[in-house]
This record gives C-alpha cells, sequence and structure tokens, in this order.
C-alpha cells in the first residue's frame, strides 16, 4: 500500500467520517475534528494489514466506530465537565446562528446532534451510519451482528430519534 | 419532518471548513509510529539499566551479607519489577487489539482486558503494596542503627506520606479502570 491508497481513501471518507464523529460527539467540532484525524493515522498505520477480506468503506467504518467508543470511554470519566462544555458550546453556536441568520437547517442540525447524543453507544453508531446511507449489510459487518438484528435496531433507533427531534 | 430529509440534511453538512490535508495526516501518522518505537525502546532501556543499578547497589554496599536487610530490599525491588513488568505485558496487550474488527468483537475483547485489569488492580496490585511496605518496615531496625536519628525520623515520616500518598493514587487509578468496565459492560448489553 503506498501514500496515494491512503490520499484516495482519505478524500472519499474524510467528509463522512468527519460527520460520523460529530454525531458522536454531539457536534462538538474540535473533539471531532481531533478524533476524525486520529481514526485516519490508524488507517494509515494499519493499511498494509488491509487484505481485502471486506470492503474498504467497512474497514475504514470499523477503525471509525472503534476509536469514537474509546474516545467515548476516556470522555465518560470525565463526563459531567464534558458534557457541560458541550452544552455550553452547542448553546453558543445556537445564539450566534440567531442573531446572524436563523435557519431552520441548522436548527434541525443541532435538534439532531442533541438526539444522537442521547442515545446509547452502539445505537448512535448504528444511527450515523444509516444517517451515511450506507447499506444494511455492510452496517451490520460494522457493527458485528446480523443483519435481523440490525433492521429491529434502526426501526428502534429511527423512531425515537424522529420523536426526540419533533418534540 | 420524515426520515430521508433527515439523512439529506446530515449528509449536506459543511464539513470542508475542518478538512485537514493528507500530508498532514501522514506526517503525523509517521511521527506516531516513530514516537511508539522509540518509546518502547527507551522503556526497555530504562527497565535493564534500573536492574543494574540495583544489582550493582546490592553486590557493592554488601547487603547480602545481613539477612534482614538483604531480605527488605530484595522484597522492595522484587515488587517494584513486577509491577513494571506486569504493567508492561497488560499495556501490550490493550495495544495489540485490532482496531479493524467489528464493533461487537473489539468492545468485547476491551471488555475482557479490562476484567483482566480488575484481577491486577484488587488483586495484586494491593498484594505488591503490602509487601513492598512490609519490606521496607523490616528496614526500620537497620535504619535506626546506621542512621542519624534526625534522618531515621525523615525516613519514618516521609515513608508514611509516599505510602498513603501512593495508596491514594492506586485508589483514583483503580477507580478510574473499575468506571471504565461498568461502561464497555453497559456498550456491550445495549
Amino acid at each position: 500500500m503506498t501514500n496515494n491508497n491512503f490520499e484516495d481513501i482519505y478524500k472519499k471518507f474524510q467528509a463522512p467520517i468527519y460527520r460520523l464523529c460529530l454525531g458522536y460527539f454531539g457536534g462538538n467540532q474540535a473533539l471531532a475534528s481531533d478524533t476524525c484525524q486520529e481514526i485516519f493515522i490508524k488507517v494509515w498505520q494499519n493499511l498494509d494489514r488491509f487484505k481485502g477480506q471486506s470492503k474498504v468503506s467497512t474497514w475504514v467504518y470499523r477503525v471509525a466506530v472503534n476509536t469514537c467508543i474509546n474516545v467515548l470511554r476516556s470522555a465518560e470519566y470525565k463526563r459531567q465537565n464534558a458534557e457541560f462544555y458541550i452544552s455550553k458550546m452547542s448553546k453558543a453556536l445556537e445564539d450566534s446562528q440567531d442573531s446572524e441568520e436563523s435557519t431552520s437547517k441548522n436548527e434541525q442540525l443541532q435538534a439532531m446532534y442533541r438526539c444522537i447524543s442521547i442515545l446509547k453507544p452502539k445505537d448512535r453508531s448504528v444511527i450515523l451510519l444509516v444517517l451515511d446511507q450506507e447499506p444494511y449489510e455492510q452496517i451490520a459487518e460494522i457493527m458485528g451482528i446480523s443483519e435481523n438484528n440490525l433492521r429491529v435496531k434502526i426501526h428502534r433507533i429511527k423512531d425515537k430519534l424522529s420523536k426526540c427531534i419533533n418534540s | 419532518m420524515n426520515f430521508e430529509k433527515l439523512c439529506q440534511n446530515w449528509q449536506n453538512q459543511d464539513t470542508q471548513s475542518t478538512q485537514t490535508p493528507s500530508n498532514d495526516i501522514i506526517k503525523k501518522a509517521q511521527l506516531q509510529t516513530q514516537k511508539l518505537k522509540h518509546k518502547k525502546w527507551w522503556t526497555i532501556g530504562i527497565l535493564s539499566f534500573t536492574c543494574l543499578v540495583l544489582i550493582a547497589f546490592f553486590i557493592s554496599v554488601g547487603v547480602y551479607k545481613n539477612w534482614r536487610e538483604s531480605i527488605g530490599l530484595s522484597l522492595m525491588i522484587a515488587m517494584l519489577l513486577l509491577r513494571v513488568i506486569v504493567e508492561l505485558i497488560s499495556k501490550s496487550h490493550l495495544q495489540n487489539i485490532e482496531q479493524t474488527l467489528d464493533f461487537q468483537s473489539y468492545v468485547s475483547k476491551l471488555n475482557h482486558y479490562f476484567k483482566n485489569r480488575r484481577w491486577i488492580h484488587l488483586l495484586l496490585t494491593p498484594l505488591i503494596y503490602v509487601v513492598y511496605f512490609g519490606g521496607f518496615i523490616s528496614m526500620f531496625p537497620v535504619f535506626k542503627a546506621q542512621l542519624s536519628e534526625g534522618f531515621y525520623h525523615y525516613i519514618l515520616i516521609s515513608g508514611g506520606v509516599v505510602f498513603m500518598g501512593l495508596g491514594l493514587f492506586i485508589g483514583y487509578h483503580i477507580r478510574k479502570e473499575l468506571k471504565d468496565l461498568l461502561f464497555l459492560k453497559r456498550v456491550l448489553e445495549s
């Protein structure tokens, strides 16, 4: 594998992986950006071991969700501070957007960040992959659960998320 | 609002403003890989050097001639080395967990790792801690005989402070890792 392979992967997956991180960390851009970099550093370090047994996207997403859960685990210990920080950031962002240009799209994104961050970590991973329209078969491979189990989960999470956003 | 519309809005978020050039990522990755290799060699080097210094100290001051000093100091050195080696082995197990496993397997492996750490923290560390300070206490008569009264009292007081400080430090880390374990258990159960 060469740096060119990495560049292709980075070009293709940077945006969806960054969105995944944003969703994971309640819209905290600094944390999402750092985690996104950490993910691609791991991708680069493990590229030689990729044998093509799964799709590249499955492989990259696996590194991504595993890294996110690790960041979340370490943040869990400082949960109270982190939550305070995140809510403060979101509030500041909302306020500045309200005063500049209040768009329903931004409000909706903020609501999505908030509602996704309430979900359990596993459900969070699943719904973020669904939001990026990854095929169910691939999501099942990334998560290590059966497709049937996944469908039931997705139905339940979609329901929960829609209710939360519309409330 | 239907779910398709949510997906559309989600994918239309601005992600360009935070994009780091791929060359920067490659440079960081190379640097991190190099640092990890250096760290590994430094750790082995420092540990080997510490062992050599301790052995040299042991021989040069003739500690082995006095059984009380010999046992006390040997226990302290052995416990210190044992804890460092156990920690190095344990950390290498964490680093060897494949990052490219599926989520469920990855979290299971992490959970298994922290379960093993629980044995280290709740059984091995307190045992090492007690034996280490047992060795230290067994040397008090030697300190009293060979050192001035002031220095002897200084060792007693500072030893007590270190004993308590180390206890708090170990307790803090045990608490932190038990919380990690609880978190992973919740993830697996969800």
